[in-house]
């Protein structure tokens, strides 16, 4: 077991080094050195002098990927990939080409995508169960065959319908809650209400239909025929049985995910003005802000490489059949 | 009536709704006595599972009871709302199912399940349900029954399981066990002890069982009395011992034709042919009259009434004294062909020698080499022209690796493949390919070996292209129709998907497709095995003619003797990868030398009441073959092992030309 998660850990350092040449490469093909100057120091007239100055305090003066003026294994390391990429494999993110320190920003703004997301997920995760369960409970009715088609017209409507409507009705037709914004502490919960709520209503079109079939597909096993036999209520069937084999898939879908909730959601955040980790991103992608970018790419990976061996062990936790070598 | 138990009054089950709903059962009638075993016997489709399931009232969604009584006792169970009718299941009637691989849930413990039976039924054992489930893994022989009730199902061997489920259905002290192809999915051994104990739990307990099976040795064997099941309807009842003497419908003594042996070995088997008529209409006639050999005028216009004999026996058929004569005799083979064939001086097609397949077992950071699994380990073997050499075992004793590795689909660890003179495991590349035409496969299950989106004449086309062999377009229209005709279904078939077919017709299409670039060995891998008796009968046959018309030699891998003892001209028996004894089939199948060749053989049901045989039990389970035991593979289950069978592996020792035997024993 110890051995299988070192060994997929070092499978995750050649993926890593893959992700941030990539996303370098796809910088670099939109940008160069001398527009992010421009775009700090203000488009017009910049002086040569000042845009070469830039360049050097963010050291963004040396060759992109190959420095032909340098000899032996400075040409490759004397360049700006290498200097800003190795240092983010000892988590040390840099400050941002704004000059803010992106390790502080970064801990200051997951809280807000933290309180969106978590309450998301698991209200969500409830609400998909429980309709998936009432619906294998009525399979083969009409009840079931209606139920999957409003799923599907669910599943079919944009998320930005559910938050403009949710928006347009709930906050400027009923005034319940402000349309957007964010606050400290307690006076928060009034600013998350409604992304919450629309976070999970667009959800459960594909969820419940997904739950659906894991459970429709236990249930015609022969274990539940044998549970049946012992003269079980349906009820005993279906928690007992159905339920503990289809919280396997479900349960290690989620596990994945989990680590990927602390890097927010671009859409949400945006459109409700939350100061989360969503809204950094896109923030920087818009002042073409490289060193936030890069940053936080390399984040996502590495949490979605986590989230990749927390599935695995979370499996070898709920199925018994299942052992890591 | 007062030892009646069960009775089934003019019971009805239909599946689907609509026009034409399913007559899955039309309008049965049977009563079981208590303590009685009764079996029900018929093929795939007629309904005898859907007869156990409609007395449990576990009928899937769409079937539904539509008329008639179910009576346990003095309690008519259809008239049960369903939350009493869950204190008869799993408490008066417990029920076992065929496949015990599934049949357990995988993520609790075999102890919860059974404890979750005690809770529901057992009032007396509430407050030491544990000590209760306990007590019931010994009683059903697991040995260690502490420690298996916290172990999951999937720690557990096939029989292991069934036991498991055993004990689930006694948990609430039934009187009546409904088994469902309780071995079906077990090898012989395993079966036997079943068997045993469901016999053994019978006369402890007084229960009365409800055999459900297709294998008319297992009826044989256990049954008191047999209820014969055909197109819904049960058109004989009888008391075994009268059933295995006098059949009387022509269904059942067909039944007893198809079955394949060594005394029929120069006949052609009887098959039944065409199908079971579908079940959505209403009969106006005996519906086994299009396929019965005695058909008369009256069968097609009027069903035939239920007529009873006198000890109990009672039939459905119009044909009533005189049924016997009637039946079409098997037709002999011409003794000659079979005759030469096993007294010509054998020229070796195959030879195979020390043949080794080796899984490595993987472990650590780096994934370092840790062990092997040693699924074949130093099989020789050799097959004459013309001739079938059968290699018999049970599951996981490497069979089915030897066919693989020796048409190099496995790449063998080690040892010689000759085949008429080429190395095969030295070929490469082009050689290997253009080689492959000479030795072709036929898989177990038709269905699942077939591309299902492939017509079947692409399916049969494919070797040829392959090979270059048939010529142009034209010409392999005319093979394709030819090798149709020559596995006996018209050349319409070609233009129709697999999934159109029987399950006997697919596996002709297989043979087909082997036969398309003119094979010299063919490799058959338990072919008939997921077939009824009556179509594997068809396939034993065809199989038969085509090695006489066109000198094909067979390996035949299979775990059923009665295979073998038909069609095989020699047997190797093995056990854990090495093959144990090898001989003629006459040699070893009469006068078996090793003793898993003795536990094995008389561990298979003959369908023979009452035959005295006495039977081997073989305890446990096969070894892993990752860890064979030290010295002879077989000593831990060996009944006349001996200290020195700790020591090491017995050599082979030549009884006669032909024969060779791995024993000890046979050392002195």
């Amino acid at each position: 077991m110890m051995a299988y998660i070192v060994r997929r850990a070092l499978y995750g350092i050649p993926i890593l080094i893959g992700v941030n040449v990539i996303t370098f490469m796809l910088f670099f093909v939109v940008n160069s050195p001398e527009d992010m100057a421009r775009m700090h120091l203000g488009m017009k007239r910049v002086a040569p002098e000042a845009i070469q100055k830039w360049k050097q305090e963010h050291g963004y003066d040396k060759p992109l990927l190959y420095n032909a003026a340098a000899s032996g294994t400075e040409s490759l390391t004397d360049t700006i990939f290498f200097e800003k990429s190795i240092k983010l494999f000892q988590f040390e993110f840099g400050s941002s080409d704004s000059g803010r320190d992106i390790g502080y920003d970064i801990s200051q703004r997951m809280w807000p995508s933290l309180a969106i997301a978590v309450p998301t997920l698991i209200v969500g995760l409830a609400i998909n169960i429980t309709f998936a369960l009432l619906i294998a409970f009525f399979r083969a009715t009409y009840i079931d065959y209606w139920s999957v088609v409003l799923c599907v017209v669910m599943m079919s409507i944009s998320a930005l319908f559910y938050i403009i409507g949710g928006q347009y009705v709930v906050s400027k037709l009923l005034h319940l809650v402000p349309v957007s914004g964010y606050d400290t502490g307690l006076g928060a919960v009034k600013f998350l209400i409604l992304p919450v709520i629309i976070g999970v209503i667009g959800g459960i079109g594909s969820g419940t239909r997904w739950y659906r079939t894991l459970f429709l597909e236990e249930i015609n096993k022969d274990y539940v025929r044998t549970a049946r036999s012992k003269g079980l209520s349906e009820n005993r069937v279906l928690f007992q049985h159905v339920l503990k084999n289809a919280m396997i898939p479900i349960l290690t879908g989620v596990v994945v995910i989990l680590p990927l909730l602390f890097m927010g959601s671009l859409i949400t955040e945006n459109f409700f003005g939350i100061p989360g980790l969503g809204s950094y991103t896109i923030e920087a992608i818009n002042r073409q802000d490289f060193a936030i970018v890069r940053s936080m790419v390399f984040l996502g990976s590495v949490l979605y490489i986590l989230g990749l061996i927390l599935t695995d062990i979370s499996y070898t936790l709920v199925d018994p059949r299942v052992r890591l070598s | 009536m007062s030892d009646t138990l069960l009775r089934i009054k003019n019971l009805k089950t239909w599946l689907g709704r609509g026009a034409a709903p399913v007559r899955a059962i039309d309008g049965i009638d049977l009563e079981i006595k208590k303590g009685e075993t009764f079996a029900l016997l018929g093929e795939s489709g007629c309904g005898k599972s859907m007869t156990a399931l409609s007395i449990m009232r576990l009928l899937p969604p769409i079937g539904r009871i539509v008329d008639g009584s179910i009576h346990l006792g003095e309690t008519s169970l259809l008239d049960l709302p369903e939350n009493r009718m869950r204190n008869e299941r799993g408490g008066r009637m417990g029920m076992i199912f065929q496949e015990p691989m599934t049949s357990l849930n995988p993520v609790l413990t075999v102890g919860a399940q059974i404890a979750e039976a005690v809770r529901i039924h057992d009032a007396s054992q509430q407050q030491d349900v544990e000590t209760r489930v306990v007590e019931l893994l010994k009683a059903v022989g697991i040995p260690d029954p502490e420690q298996r009730f916290g172990e999951y199902p999937h720690q557990l061997s096939g029989g292991m399981k069934q036991r498991v489920v055993i004990a689930m259905a006694l948990a609430g002290r039934p009187q009546l066990l409904i088994a469902d192809e309780p071995t079906t999915a077990l090898d012989v051994t395993i079966q036997a002890q079943v068997l045993a104990l469901m016999k053994q739990l019978q006369q402890e307990s007084g229960m009365a069982i409800l055999l459900i099976t297709h294998d008319l040795g297992v009826v044989a064997e256990v049954a008191d009395r047999v209820a014969v099941m055909y197109a819904g309807q049960i058109v004989e009842t009888a008391p075994c011992k009268a059933f295995f003497q006098t059949p009387r419908h022509p269904y059942s003594q067909k039944l007893f034709h198809s079955i394949p042996g060594r005394d029929k070995r120069s006949e052609r088997l009887a098959v039944i042919e065409g199908t079971v008529p579908p079940l959505d209409q209403e009969f106006s006639g005996c519906r086994f009259a299009d396929r019965c050999d005695a058909v008369m005028l009256i069968c097609r216009h009027q069903p035939p009434q239920w007529d009873q004999y006198a000890e109990g026996q009672g039939v459905r058929c119009h044909l009533q004294e005189g049924a016997e004569a009637a039946v079409e005799q098997p037709v002999s083979l011409g003794e000659g062909s079979v005759a030469v064939a096993e007294n010509s001086p054998p020229t070796p097609l195959l030879g195979v020698n020390d043949l080794k397949v080796h899984f490595p077992i993987h472990k650590g950071i780096f994934r370092r080499v840790v062990g092997h699994v040693r699924a074949v380990d130093g099989v020789s073997l050799e097959i004459p022209v013309g001739q079938t050499l059968a290699v018999v075992g049970e599951s996981g004793c490497g069979k089915t690796t030897v066919g693989k590795a020796i048409l190099q689909l496995i790449k063998p660890t080690a040892g010689q493949v000759r085949f008429d003179g080429d190395e095969l495991t030295r070929l490469r590349g082009e050689a290997l390919r253009r080689r492959r035409a000479d030795l072709q496969i036929i898989f177990q299950d038709p269905m699942a070996s077939m591309n299902p989106r492939m017509l079947v004449r692409n399916i049969i086309e494919e070797g040829m292209l392959a090979q270059g062999v048939g010529g142009h377009a034209a010409e392999r229209q005319i093979r394709v129709a030819q090798l149709l005709g020559q596995v006996g279904l018209p050349a319409s078939a070609a233009d129709r998907y697999p999934h159109e077919f029987s399950g006997g017709q697919r596996q002709r299409i297989c043979v087909a497709r082997a036969l398309a670039v003119e094979p010299r060995l063919i490799i058959c891998d338990e072919p008939t095995s997921a077939l009824d008796v009556s179509v594997q009968a068809q396939i034993l046959n065809l199989l038969q003619a085509l090695q006489q018309q066109l000198g094909l030699s067979y390996l035949f891998i299979t775990h059923d003797i009665a295979v073998v003892a038909y069609l095989a001209h020699e047997v190797a028996v093995m056990y854990l990868g090495r093959v144990v004894e090898r001989g003629t089939v006459a040699e070893v199948l009469d006068d078996p030398q090793h003793p898993y060749t003795q536990a094995l053989l008389s561990a298979v049901p003959v369908a023979e009441p009452g035959g005295k045989r006495k039977r081997i039990h073989l305890e446990g389970d096969m070894p892993s073959p990752s860890n064979p035991p030290a010295g002879c593979h077989f000593h831990p289950r060996c009944p006349q092992a001996m200290e020195r069978c700790q020591k090491s592996y017995p050599k082979a020792i030549s009884l006669s030309e032909t024969r060779a035997v791995s024993c000890l024993l046979l050392e002195q």
